[in-house]
């Protein structure tokens, strides 16, 4: 330790070294914050590619989705169906996710959207002998925090997925 | 509302970036630093204001982050708790010609910092003839010499 300073030398200062003591404590644990801030970033903890990426098979559906993303910030789900049985295809998502979320647009636009009681059905029409066929939905997500949805094809198997919105 | 809250939210986010990021970090801007705070202002701002580029919305972000700055400046006028943790508290750093090695190290400022500020502040030639320097709370180093 050094040596305190001569009090008796007049230099009136509010200097405060126990203060002082603990604010160099506080400053290193934060840098040591910081670091794993900035890390759990890169790895897309935080979103945006890497982490935050999940895909989700079940039957012919297939999902593509991201498990954090950002309020306010563009992100996307695709959706495959590999040898639809219907023509049209029919794919709906839970009426309480899309409502936390604004379409921006939906590749290939579909045919129709229709609202039921709990869900929104879209319907993609397909040429004849297609054997699989892949939608995205580019959205912003407009609410904060844990977000659960379930995205299915009429009459098929559904995908249960789970997200957090960071602010 | 939401314009209330992200002006708030990024006031004291960067209030503690700042606080973590060390008084002397602070006190030493250099042209980069310069440049790095415009950037930071820059990342900042749609925060701040969203999607909504308003004139209302601008005027209520910036009133806001004035008026939570005159709040905070009262708040460390009438407590000192408050005044220690969110300005921090002056440092001895060299004692009658000694330097203080380790609160130094611990603040990130070296023997050199000092002599700069012992030179361009007082004139001074040699670490023997400061008598007290001081790294002062925003960051800067004031010197005192000693008496002939």
């Amino acid at each position: 330790m050094p040596a305190e300073p001569d009090r008796q030398q007049k230099l009136q200062i509010a200097d405060d070294l126990k203060h002082q003591r603990r604010e160099w404590t506080i400053q290193r644990v934060g840098w040591v914050i910081m670091t794993l801030f900035v890390l759990a970033s890169a790895i897309g903890l935080l979103g945006h590619g890497g982490l935050a990426k999940q895909e989700l098979k079940t039957g012919n559906l297939a999902m593509e989705y991201q498990r954090f993303a950002r309020y306010e910030a563009p992100a996307m789900i695709t959706v495959s169906v590999e040898n639809p049985a219907d023509d049209p295809v029919r794919i709906w998502m839970d009426a309480d996710y899309a409502h936390r979320i604004r379409f921006d647009r939906i590749v290939p636009e579909p045919a129709t959207t229709r609202l039921g009681p709990d869900r929104l059905v879209f319907e993609f029409s397909t040429d004849p002998g297609q054997h699989s066929i892949r939608v995205t939905f580019h959205y912003t997500p407009e609410a904060i925090g844990p977000a659960g949805g379930r995205i299915g094809l009429v009459n098929g198997p559904i995908g249960s997925f789970w997200q957090f919105i960071y602010p | 509302m939401d314009s209330v809250i992200r002006a708030v939210v990024i006031y004291f986010l960067l209030l503690l970036l700042f606080r973590i990021t060390g008084k002397r970090s602070l006190g030493q801007v250099t042209t980069f630093d310069f440049v790095l705070l415009l950037i930071i202002g820059e990342a900042v701002q749609n925060s701040l204001l969203g999607n909504d580029y308003s004139i209302t919305n601008g005027v209520i972000a910036v009133t806001t982050l004035v008026l939570l700055d005159i709040i905070v400046s009262l708040a460390k006028q009438r407590s000192h708790f408050v005044a220690i943790w969110v300005e921090g508290t002056p440092l001895i750093i060299v004692d009658n010609g000694n330097p203080l090695k380790q609160r130094m190290k611990k603040a990130r400022v070296d023997e050199e910092d000092v002599m700069e500020a012992a030179r361009s502040l007082r004139g001074l030639e040699r670490l023997d003839q400061i008598r007290w320097a001081v790294l002062e709370r925003n960051g800067e180093i004031s010197i005192v010499p000693k008496r002939e």
